[in-house]
């Protein structure tokens, strides 16, 4: 079958399968190789993308639901108008906290805080945590995590620390 | 000093050859760059002049290191870089790192045992040095005046007769004339000189691995390139009894099927008995191997069952049934009152899973060598493993180091890159092998599951008099020869024959445990269950007498010098931890304290524990370490943090378990890893030294786990001996 694809606001035309997941779309067939392979099974968020805004496992996402949604990639998150605050502030916390170890994780970490801070106005270091908890770090980087999110969604850790 | 020798040996020869020879026959294969990362650093390498192995400086000033060990996420690319940086008088901003190839010049490459630094600093600093001292000497030489005159600092060499200064970018071509100094012409700096040495730096992977474009070895990508997937024997030493592929041949996207790796246990780094489907991406191949029926035949492994197996080892540690393996005797009298205790800890099998699945990259080119791009720790192991497969000798595999993602010791094995050649081979084309989180979980070099039991004879008056240890698991050298049944002495029970405790006899027996499927090393590998099982006993012994841990620990360290770093870093995390005002937590939470040395290195933890009901909850981790001189502070801190999450899952969610021969887990749900809202909060403590450095990849795990379950039994009364907790809480 071939789709066409909205990537990063650029279109990509592919030849695939309906049920390929748009995991290996990526990786595979159009070289957007930041978007990481770590289970296939939507357990451990390396493989995040954001659609329409959402953030989704592309692992688990086949191409023939895509649609005419918009995707976006950890390439160039921050070059997409309704992410742009947010992902530079993201990664500037990253760097900020220098959070990756051998940061295999950290592209579907990033995504993941990308949408959480985007869709949460209000975040506590509670909801943090809940909604970063379908990204394993195998690396232990959770702690700096935390604290690069709670900087970004002016969550004081510090005091949510001392109760 | 035979470090002068060293350098002159594996000068600029080796290193350019190593940079541009491959790359001419690379680019007689390929019409577009292959693996973008390697050729741009190939590239990078090859425009300026090398000073030394690890050391080229371009016109433009940018100072090129190498670093020869493999980046797992500890840091050393950035490590090694301010080490040699630090001697060379570099200005960091011009700083690039580029990763070694796998090349016998580098000598041992192995990125294994935390020795990276505690190995190399020293041979790492000369490098730098001896760099500098070039520089000098081609400055001097231009001025015409003695090297004594003048001094090298941030990138310049001043004349110090006259002020002039020449840049390190101006100086690099006549540098790589000069003949390379002996050792003994070099100074190193004092500590108290160093700019880098010492330093937080921030990684110079980390713009990379925030915006994507890192490369792994899942990642590679190479025109032609094909995909393949295994499946692999379920059993040790099983193999194919009746498969069908011409259906599977038809499928999408596959370009062809079969067998392959008909070899018996042990395999050691070998491809075990698979079938291999290749295609024109990894869904196509993954999806065409899912759908097969493979019948496998039975091995004398297929009855095997872990659960049976640690109840056996249990009853032979407990009755016995050992051999002794280490004594001491000291002098003194023995207490009349004294009383028993036993105690017996299991551990089950664990996995890596390193958050990036193997995955390797195989190519032959035209002259009939091989190219690998793979995430491994030991390139020289790769080499050597897959020429002896392909019929090769190991200089004619050039093997690219990616990053890793993730190893913690699973990527030791070069299995993986055995199965890319192989297949690589027979396809005639470039083949990426890709394991999925099944096939890794499946398929690892097992931490080994261990029963361990200890018995003690204890006084009211005298303490701890007579220590007794019978351990019972498989040691690693089965993987070569699999008639060993017992763990080695000066490994995998050195630190469990603990003679420099205060204590009047110890003896330390090994019970017979054969192999039943493929051990390897995991981070921090004995020391895991030797730690767990030392710092719990310690809690209990200590309750038994109704002394107070720590009081227990600082008994039993004593006074003997080379305890002094355990015992000063045990003391110092009690008083991060509060710990003498334990008594004012509420009813439901307590601390629990362990303490390890290992790889050179000391470390203490106290764990903060609440239980409320069956949910335990670790609140907070607090860690004290000696390493000696520390090389990157923000590093050894993360590999603490790292060390803590890790040792956590296995203190709570770890396990793997065979049953009629086969793995039971195969991804995240049934073998799981802690996640951040498990996460405690961590507090890390890094003692200042001047002394030699010791290891920190691996080290802060073993005294996690044994901390955990003294809080548990200090919040609750109850003594757990098997891990993990979450068999008795949930977490
Ligand atoms: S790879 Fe998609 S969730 Fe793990
Ligand atoms: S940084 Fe290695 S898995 Fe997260």
């Amino acid at each position: 079958m071939k789709y066409t694809l909205s990537i990063n606001n650029r279109v990509h035309q592919v030849e695939a399968e309906p049920d390929m997941p748009v995991l290996w779309v990526l990786r595979d067939l159009l070289n957007f190789t930041g978007t990481k392979f770590g289970c296939g099974k939507g357990l451990c968020g390396a493989c995040t993308v954001l659609l329409n805004g959402q953030a989704l496992r592309s692992c688990s996402l086949p191409i023939s639901a895509v649609g005419d949604g918009k995707l976006a990639t950890i390439e160039e998150v921050d070059r997409i108008a309704e992410y742009k605050k947010n992902a530079i502030a993201i990664k500037q916390a990253w760097q900020d906290n220098n959070v990756p170890q051998c940061g295999y994780c950290q592209p579907g970490q990033i995504m993941s805080a990308i949408a959480l801070v985007s869709n949460n106005s209000r975040l506590d270091k509670q909801a943090i945590k809940n909604g970063m908890s379908g990204n394993i770090c195998r690396c232990g980087t959770y702690a700096r995590i935390e604290k690069a999110i709670c900087s970004v969604a002016g969550v004081n850790c510090k005091e949510m620390e001392s109760k | 000093m035979d470090n002068a020798l060293n350098i002159q040996n594996v000068s600029r020869r080796q290193f350019i050859r190593g940079a541009s020879a491959s790359t001419a026959v690379f680019s007689l294969q390929c019409t577009i760059p292959l693996s973008a990362l390697t050729v741009a650093e190939q590239a990078q390498a090859q425009s300026g002049s090398a000073l030394n192995l690890f050391v080229n400086i371009a016109k433009d000033n940018t100072v090129t290191l190498t670093c020869h060990r493999s980046e797992m996420g500890q840091g050393i690319r950035t490590s090694v870089a301010q080490v040699i940086a630090d001697e060379l008088e570099a200005d960091w901003q011009y700083v690039n790192v580029i990763q070694a190839i796998g090349d016998k010049a580098y000598g041992d490459q192995n990125t294994d045992g935390s020795q990276s630094i505690r190995r190399f600093l020293t041979e790492l600093r000369q490098f730098g040095a001896s760099a500098q001292y070039m520089l000098k000497q081609a400055a001097a030489n231009f001025w015409q005046v003695d090297i004594s005159q003048c001094e090298a600092k941030n990138h310049y060499v001043t004349n110090n007769n006259n002020g002039r200064k020449l840049s390190y970018g101006d100086l690099a071509e006549l540098a790589s004339a000069i003949t390379v100094p002996d050792a003994n012409q070099l100074t190193l700096k004092k500590p108290e000189q160093f700019n880098y040495i010492g330093k937080g730096l921030k990684s110079l992977d980390l713009d990379s691995m925030i915006n994507g474009t890192a490369e792994y070895g899942q990642d590679v990508q190479i025109p032609n390139m094909l995909y393949a997937c295994l499946k692999r024997a379920p059993v040790m030493g099983s193999t194919i009894a009746k498969v069908d592929l011409d259906n599977t041949k038809k499928q999408a996207g596959v370009v062809d099927a079969f067998t392959m790796g008909e070899h018996s246990f042990p395999v050691t780094f070998n491809a075990v008995s698979s079938v291999a489907v290749v295609a024109t991406n990894t869904w196509a191949a993954k999806k065409a191997l899912d759908a097969l029926n493979i019948q496998w035949r039975d091995s004398e492994y297929s009855q095997y069952d872990s659960q049976a197996d640690v109840q056996t080892k249990q009853q032979m540690a407990e009755n016995g049934k050992s051999k002794r393996q280490a004594q001491a005797n000291k002098q003194g009298p023995k207490p009349k009152d004294l009383t028993e205790l036993t105690a017996t800890y299991t551990l089950p099998y664990l996995a890596h899973a390193p958050m990036e699945p193997p995955a390797a990259t195989a190519m032959f080119h035209k002259d009939g060598s091989c190219e690998i791009w793979s995430c491994v720790q030991s390139p020289q192991a790769v080499q050597r493993n897959v020429a002896q497969r392909v019929g090769l000798k190991p200089e004619q595999v050039k093997v690219n180091v990616t990053l890793l993602g993730g190893a913690f010791g699973r990527k030791a094995q070069p299995d993986f890159v055995v199965e890319a050649a192989l297949i690589a081979k027979r396809m005639g084309q470039p083949v990426k092998v890709v394991w999925s989180r099944e096939d890794d979980i499946q398929h690892d070099y097992y931490h080994t599951n261990s029963v361990i039991h200890h018995k003690a004879q204890i006084s009211r008056t005298a303490g701890l008099y007579r220590w007794d240890t019978h351990v019972a698991f498989t040691p690693i050298q089965s993987l070569w020869n699999i008639n060993k049944d017992i763990p080695n002495k000066n490994f995998e029970l050195r630190d469990i024959i603990r003679h420099n405790f205060n204590i009047d006899k110890m003896q330390t027996h090994a019970v017979s445990s054969p192999a039943h499927t493929r051990i390897g090393w995991l981070r921090s590998v004995a020391n895991i269950q030797n730690a767990f099982s030392i710092g719990c006993f310690m809690d209990e012994v200590a309750h038994a007498l109704k002394q107070n841990p720590l009081a227990h620990w600082n008994h039993l360290l004593g006074n003997q010098p080379e305890n002094s770093k355990l015992k000063n870093v045990t003391n110092r995390v009690c008083e991060m931890a509060n710990w003498q005002q334990r008594d004012s937590l509420p009813e439901d939470e307590a601390l629990g304290l362990a303490a390890h040395h290992s790889f050179a290195s000391d470390i203490a933890v106290v764990s903060h524990v609440k239980v409320t009901g069956n949910k335990l909850t670790v609140k907070k981790v607090y860690l004290s370490i000696d390493a000696g001189t520390i090389v990157n502070i923000d590093r050894v801190k993360a590999q603490m943090e790292s060390a803590i999450i890790f040792g956590l899952s296995i203190a709570l969610l770890n396990e793997i378990s065979f049953k009629n021969g086969a793995v039971e887990q195969s991804n995240f749900h049934d073998f799981q890893v802690l996640r951040i809202n498990q996460s405690p909060e961590i507090q890390v403590d890094v003692v200042k030294s001047t002394d030699k450095p010791g290891g920190v990849g691996e080290p802060g795990v073993p005294p996690v786990p044994p901390s955990i379950v003294n809080a548990v039994y200090a919040a609750t009364g109850k003594r757990h001996r098997s891990l993990p907790l979450n068999q008795f809480y949930t977490v």
